[in-house]
């Protein structure tokens, strides 16, 4: 160990002058100045801006600084955290449901909570000063007492336990030959009713150290080691050292631990509790977990003289324990108490390095019997200790002290709130009440994801090589039993002190996961409520995203327990572990390798299914006139157009091949429809309206669509035209030569002169598009008379003329009518139209005329019916009056006349 | 006594780390400098809206040059220089060209490089003037100012105004350090550059002038500093000289935007004053601890002075014009100059100077800088929402306006005619400010009888009020509008500015009326002035 002796300098010098008038100056103005900066961000709502513009200044300050990169990393990123929670918690705090207060405040308390933690953590990481100590003594002259409490451990494990003690002392006593160490093994077996506990005695007589076995039972382990130390007068300018029974010591342990207490301010050196037994999958989680303490946490604590004791792998001051009375023996975490009433007086420092070596609890039960009881105890100090803690003035710790004691004691509340954490979402999709109103996507985007994104950054540069998520995991893990610990806390359960087995226990670890099942199951209920709820909203969005991690982290725990227990099976132990080790259960690197080759793998397999296929070349289309091929086509109403397809073509006995709607531009390109109907060996024709509901009826104008308000919307028409590949009809501006139209060239500020400006405007687009498979119908109200609206010839590729025959009207023959319009249009195909409402006697007339007179139009491109009534809001006995299966008479000359015509071939 | 140990518990608590910052690198104050202009950029990015007036009109002007001079398009008509504040075949020029390939966030993107530059001279003046940890603090306090942030995304002759002047000012110092003449041309050209970009950019000159002669008196005497400044004086006064020969109309518009102005926005001083103190008072607070800090010395005072005493110079012009219009952009004109003692003060105030290492200390120029984007940012947002989004209205008029059929009156024509103008000639506008009109018994009319002849014959095909600063013009059309039935009301459309809401009023000729007057043969001008 390196100890640096340093002298004070005799003349101040003007630098250090400004130095100490700099460090005087930022006493007072860092807090004034980050209040108000937390003030104004709180009522600002900069939102993500805020944790931008912390990262960014952050990284231009101390790009200079002579830090490690992870120093700097963990100022920046902890100033992100601090600064992003402080906004999301001030927004969070307005959208609480106050009419569903059961969900909504526990929710916020729990964040709130959560929120207090992360700061505390950051503050607890935040780059510090060591402290600075003092030689006062020399340490080395003072006696050892190294302790080994025992009750039922077993000897293998304690004959490990006493040799690393033995080889540390003589380490120790090598270097150092005026010390003197006692190694005592405090033996509780006979107390603990341990059939074997005359085993220790032997054990230790073999080993030559010296034992105490305790007669009289009661304060468990502190008043195990507190009945040692007093009879062997480990008292006053003493040390002693605690070893549990399973903790092996390093050689130099010793070495390290005692120079500190050079100090006579030293109370305690404390180091980390590490495990051994890593091949265990429990115990290798349950030590990443220690690791977040011992790694992470401890440095900093120990940087603001508010390290407490952790029970084992500890050198006390023996008079500073003597100041207390001893071990307090009320508690089952006598030391994180003791700690509370010597901090006051007594400083502590934590040394990081690994200078001895546990076994950690080998399943799930263990695992939570000792988070359970860390629990309560630290709890039950909460409880008995609060005004030391949080009372100004009571107690004698300083404000660092107070926050480390105050985050320990709160610390095992975690359990209510990964429960809350855990309802809430399942409670929303079930119930409906949502425990934040008032927000929306963006809103939530922007103050929780910065928070949530450098929360989990800063977390894991603080980690980086020092402990990972599986840490976090079987934190998460332990809810329901720190849950039932806080239960029996508040109502002032005790429980004895329970050693941590040190074996495997024969129990399966699915026991123990019962809860975590059962939430898993209504997780995924919650989930396929809310996929078929509605998924659009953007708190069922969000609620689905939670829910989905929260699965995962249950399914984690879970697969934990299984993947542990499938590696005891002793007949397919090898099957067993190759199956865990692929699954990435296994306790080493490969979890994590396992994980994110898996999840890589869901997102490259949900890519493939989510994303729309890449774009392949469109098939150009261009409608041809073929006297041989006449099409037969139906135009539906919407509210026909799922149902009647097939009817029609039973009874007419003539598949449609072209199948006609209309859409309005808001709407998008049916795909799926258009799918159904290359099945069906059909082409759709799409009448295409530029009204939308509720919107002025000038954005449906011709100037409108020409000059482009719509530009956006015809893109993602042609975009999903052209995906589609097949061809497609589409009619635009149909009857832009009356005033009924909704984009008219006589009225609504339409001109004539717009309907080519319009017309082109949509192809452009098209074709910018690439949807080259277009054919488009011109479809004026009056094509025989259509040349002062209609667009160059060569931009149509069809021309539709609509025969639609109201009741009580005239009805003009329809070979006048075709010879006119296949004069205007000679060598256009040509689309007719055809309806008609009134006798039955009427039709049949009609339509017989009009068969013989579309046998005689050579351009005749589709002969298409509108089955239903053209008036809009029309109901189903109205399209019945219109439909071609109105009655059997009609119905006979519509299917002759089709026959005919698609029969030419 | 006891002895004081250090115990390295730190040392042992990160022992794996190997990695660290060198502070020798060369590399480290141009990833400082880079990560601030790459923030600058970000915030500035934040600010979304529609073109502002003058942003119309400038890219509007620009594209008629740039169709004129590389397209061959006709020649431009409008008389710009009579009322632009900087030289039209400039700045406009290259707006237009932007604007051209990539619209306006084209020109707005040349104005971002340009602010960008800024900050790069803000750093590299500090630098010179004081060290590296100063121009740090300047650099990242000056980009989060919200004047900076506003001139980011602002697409006007500000921006490359002030990156020309910046450039002037680095290469002034550059020139006071050497005997050659290189850096002295350079700085004559960069400060005519500015000017000509825009006339305000002479307010400056004294200030980079003064910087070059004192430094270059202190390091080489007084011949050098009088030949550097003669050089530099020769090089702006015959540049300007010639410009103004080339086009006499300039001096009319130097005049009445620069020289002569009268006030556009008539504002009530003490209101300006406040507006100042909020929009730069805590980078002038910071600059004054700065000004006041160090050993005092007769070389550097007077230089820190000058500094600091510019920032002032807009807000007193301002404020002696009691003219409101464009303060919030002038003010970062002096924040530049301001930005290398708020640096130093920043850096030596928080402990950046003399603690090299990650602590609370250096959380006090992080607080003060987070304060100031706070600041910054809101108050950009702010100047950014002083203009009405007009995509509602330009969405509206798309419906009803057509390419050389139909004339149309509107209250800042500039921004509809430069988002119109796929589809509406230039001549189609007419606007409130100036108008012309002869009615159909030969009468030559001008101001609101103009506008009235014009409405009761029907020469408008739409007329577009919002009452903003022509409200009393508009209220006079409006009048008549109410009086009359030629026209019909056929939207109202709500924006909101950071002023409050309002409304688009847009009318148009009732279908059954037909324009009654004689062809006119001249349109009106626009009118607007900087």
């Amino acid at each position: 160990m390196n100890i640096g002796i340093t002298s004070a300098p005799h003349t101040e010098t003007r630098p250090r002058r400004i130095q100490r008038w700099n460090i005087t100056m930022s006493s007072l103005i860092v807090p004034l100045l980050a209040m108000g900066a937390g003030i104004w961000l709180w009522q600002a709502e900069l939102g993500v801006w805020v944790a931008i513009a912390t990262l960014f200044i952050s990284l231009i300050l101390v790009i200079r600084a002579k830090s490690s990169w992870r120093e700097v990393a963990v100022w920046v990123f902890g100033m992100i955290v601090i600064i992003s929670a402080v906004d999301y918690m001030g927004w969070r705090f307005r959208l609480i449901n106050l009419q569903g207060w059961w969900i909504g405040i526990p929710l916020f308390a729990a964040e709130l909570f959560g929120a207090l933690h992360v700061i505390g953590l950051q503050y607890t990481l935040y780059p510090r000063k060591p402290q600075t100590l003092e030689q006062h003594v020399d340490p080395f002259a003072l006696p050892i007492y190294i302790m080994i409490p025992t009750v039922n451990e077993g000897i293998d494990i304690l004959r490990k336990t006493i040799n690393g003690a033995l080889i540390a002392r003589e380490r120790y006593l090598k270097q150092h030959p005026e010390g003197q160490v006692t190694i005592v093994i405090c033996n509780d077996g006979l107390v603990a009713g341990y059939a074997e506990w005359r085993d220790v005695e032997e054990i230790a007589e073999l080993l030559n150290v010296t034992y105490v076995t305790r007669t009289t039972k009661g304060g468990a382990k502190a008043g195990n080691l507190e009945n040692a130390r007093q009879l062997l007068n480990a008292t006053g300018n003493a040390l002693m050292v605690i070893f549990d029974a399973d903790q092996v010591a390093h050689p130099d342990f010793l070495v390290k631990t005692i120079s500190p207490f050079a100090d006579s301010r030293i109370g305690w050196v404390q180091t980390g509790q590490y495990y051994g037994n890593l091949d265990n999958s429990i115990s290798h989680w349950a030590h990443d977990q220690q690791a977040l303490f011992y790694k992470m946490l401890c440095p900093g604590k120990s940087n603001m003289n508010a390290m407490f004791i952790c029970g084992t792998n500890v050198v006390l001051r023996t008079a500073a324990l003597d100041e207390i009375g001893g071990l307090p023996q009320d508690s089952v975490t006598e030391d994180f108490a003791a700690s509370i009433l010597l901090h006051p007086r007594w400083r502590s420092v934590f040394i990081e390095d690994k200078l001895a070596e546990g076994i950690g609890p080998m399943d799930l039960r263990s695992y939570f019997k000792q988070q359970r009881r860390w629990a309560m105890g630290t709890l039950g100090v909460l409880r008995t200790h609060w005004k030391e803690i949080f009372l100004p003035g009571r107690g004698g710790l300083n404000i660092n002290q107070r926050i480390q004691y105050a985050l320990a004691c709160t610390h095992y509340l975690s359990g209510l709130r990964d429960l809350i954490y855990v309802i809430a979402p399942i409670a929303f999709l079930i119930t409906g009440i949502p425990a934040v109103i008032g927000s929306n996507l963006d809103s939530f985007m922007t103050h929780f994801i910065p928070y949530f994104a450098a929360s989990q950054v800063a977390f894991f540069v603080a980690a980086w090589r020092r402990s990972g998520i599986r840490g976090i995991v079987i934190g998460f893990a332990s809810f329901p039993i720190l849950v039932s610990a806080i239960i029996a806390v508040v109502s002032g359960r005790k429980i004895g002190f329970q050693v941590t087995s040190k074996q495997k226990l024969k129990d399966s670890n699915l026991q123990q996961v019962r809860p975590h099942l059962a939430f898993l199951l209504l997780s995924i209920v919650a989930l396929v409520i809310g996929l078929s709820v509605n998924y659009q909203s953007s708190s069922v969005i969000v609620t689905i995203i939670w829910i989905v991690y929260q699965i995962g982290m249950l399914g984690a725990a879970i697969g934990l327990a299984v993947a542990d227990d499938a590696r005891q099976l002793a007949p397919f132990r090898i099957l067993n572990q190759t199956i865990a080790a692929s699954f990435g259960l296994m306790t080493q690197r490969r979890t994590l390798v396992g994980a994110a080759l898996m999840t890589g793998a869901a997102i490259v397999v949900g890519l493939v299914l989510v994303l729309p296929t890449i774009n392949t070349p469109v098939q150009a289309f261009s409608p041809l006139i073929n006297n041989s091929v006449v099409r037969f086509g139906v135009k539906f109403p919407h509210d026909l157009l799922d149902t009647q397809v097939t009817v029609l073509r039973d009874e007419i006995g003539t598949a449609p091949q072209i199948i006609g709607r209309t859409q309005e531009i808001d709407d998008n390109f049916d795909s799926l429809w258009a799918a159904e109907l290359t099945a069906m060996r059909a082409r759709p024709w799409v009448t295409l309206l530029f009204s939308q509901p509720s919107v002025d009826i000038y954005y449906a104008s011709l100037p409108a669509i020409a000059n482009g308000v719509h530009d956006q919307a015809l893109q993602r028409w042609a975009r999903t035209i052209a995906d589609y590949q097949y061809p497609v009809y589409l009619t635009v501006l149909p009857h832009v030569d009356r005033n009924w139209s909704t984009s008219s060239a006589v009225t609504n500020n339409g001109i004539p002169a717009d309907v080519t400006r319009a017309w082109l405007h949509i192809q452009r687009i098209f074709a910018d598009e690439g949807a080259g498979n277009v054919a488009w119908v011109w479809s004026p109200a009056d094509p025989i008379n259509d040349e002062l609206y209609a667009p160059p010839t060569d931009s149509i590729d069809l021309v539709l003329m609509s025969l639609i025959r109201y009741p009580d009207t005239e009805w003009a023959a329809p070979v006048d009518e075709l010879t006119a319009f296949q004069s205007a249009y000679p060598n256009t195909p040509l689309f007719i139209e055809v309806s008609a409402a009134g006798s039955s006697e009427r039709k049949t007339a009609y339509f017989t005329l009009l068969h013989d007179a579309v046998m005689n139009v050579p351009n005749l491109y589709a002969l298409i019916y509108y089955e239903g009534s053209p008036r809009p809001g029309a109901v189903l006995s109205e399209h019945q009056e219109w439909s071609m299966l109105s009655d059997p008479l009609t119905t006979n000359a519509i299917r002759l006349m089709i026959q005919d015509i698609t029969d030419t071939e | 006594m006891a002895q004081r140990v250090l115990y390295p518990q730190q040392a042992q608590s990160s022992p794996t780390i190997s990695l660290r910052l060198r502070t020798s690198t060369r590399a480290v104050p141009w990833i400082a400098l880079v990560l601030t202009l790459v923030f600058q950029t970000l915030l500035s990015m934040n600010l979304q809206n529609t073109a502002f007036q003058d942003e119309a009109l400038y890219v509007y002007a620009g594209r008629e040059y740039f169709d004129e001079y590389f397209f061959g398009g006709e020649p431009v008509v409008e008389p710009y220089a009579l009322y632009f504040s900087g030289l039209p075949t400039f700045y406009p020029l290259i707006a237009g060209g932007l604007d051209i390939v990539a619209g306006i966030e084209g020109a707005r993107f040349f104005s971002l490089i340009c602010m960008l530059i800024v900050t790069a001279c803000a750093f590299v003046v500090t630098r010179r003037l004081f060290d590296l940890n100063s121009a740090i603090c300047a650099a990242v306090l000056y980009a989060v100012q919200g004047s900076v942030l506003f001139l980011s995304r602002l697409a006007t002759y500000d921006a490359m105004c002030l990156a020309l002047a910046a450039i002037g000012t680095v290469c002034a110092l550059r020139a006071s350090e050497q005997r050659g003449l290189g850096f002295t041309i350079l700085a004559g050209l960069a400060l005519l550059s500015a000017v000509a970009a825009k006339y305000a950019g002479l307010m400056f000159l004294p200030t980079v002038l003064a910087i070059l002669a004192w430094r270059t008196f202190q390091t080489f005497g007084i011949v050098q500093a009088a030949i550097k400044l003669i050089v530099v004086v020769a090089i702006i006064g015959g540049g300007i000289a010639i410009i103004l020969t080339l086009d006499p109309q300039l001096w009319i518009g130097v005049s009445q935007t620069t020289t002569n102005r009268q006030a556009l926005l008539q504002t009530d001083r003490l209101d300006l004053t406040l507006r100042s103190v909020q929009w730069a008072g805590l980078m002038m607070v910071i600059a004054a601890i700065g000004l006041l800090s160090g050993r005092f010395s007769w070389k550097t005072f007077p230089l820190k002075l000058v500094f600091f005493a510019t920032i002032f110079i807009a807000p007193i012009y301002h404020i002696y014009k009691m003219e409101g219009f464009s303060l919030h952009k002038h003010i970062a004109y002096g924040l530049f100059f301001g930005a290398p003692l708020a640096g130093y003060a920043l850096a030596r105030w928080s402990g950046y100077m003399t603690v090299r290492n990650v602590g609370k200390k250096w959380t006090v120029a992080l607080t003060v800088i987070l304060l100031a984007f706070g600041l910054g940012l809101t108050q950009a947002r702010g100047f950014y929402a002083e203009w009405a989004d007009s995509d509602d209205l330009i969405r509206l008029l798309r419906t009803q306006v057509r390419p050389g059929a139909g004339r149309y009156l509107a209250e800042e024509s500039e921004v509809m005619r430069y988002y119109l103008q796929d589809v509406v000639y230039g001549w189609q506008w007419n606007q409130l400010y100036w108008f012309y009109y002869t009615d159909k018994v030969g009468q030559q009319l001008q101001g609101v009888p103009a506008y009235h002849a014009a409405i009761d014959e029907g020469y408008f095909d739409l007329i577009i009020l919002r009452y903003g600063p022509a409200v009393t013009t508009a209220q006079a059309v409006d009048d008549r509008l109410h009086g009359g039935t030629n026209y019909e009301l056929i939207a109202e459309i709500p924006y909101y500015t950071m002023f409050g809401e309002g409304i688009y009023w847009v009318w148009r000729r009732a279908e059954n009326i037909e324009f009654s007057g004689r062809p006119q043969i001249a349109s009106a001008t626009d009118g607007s002035q900087q």
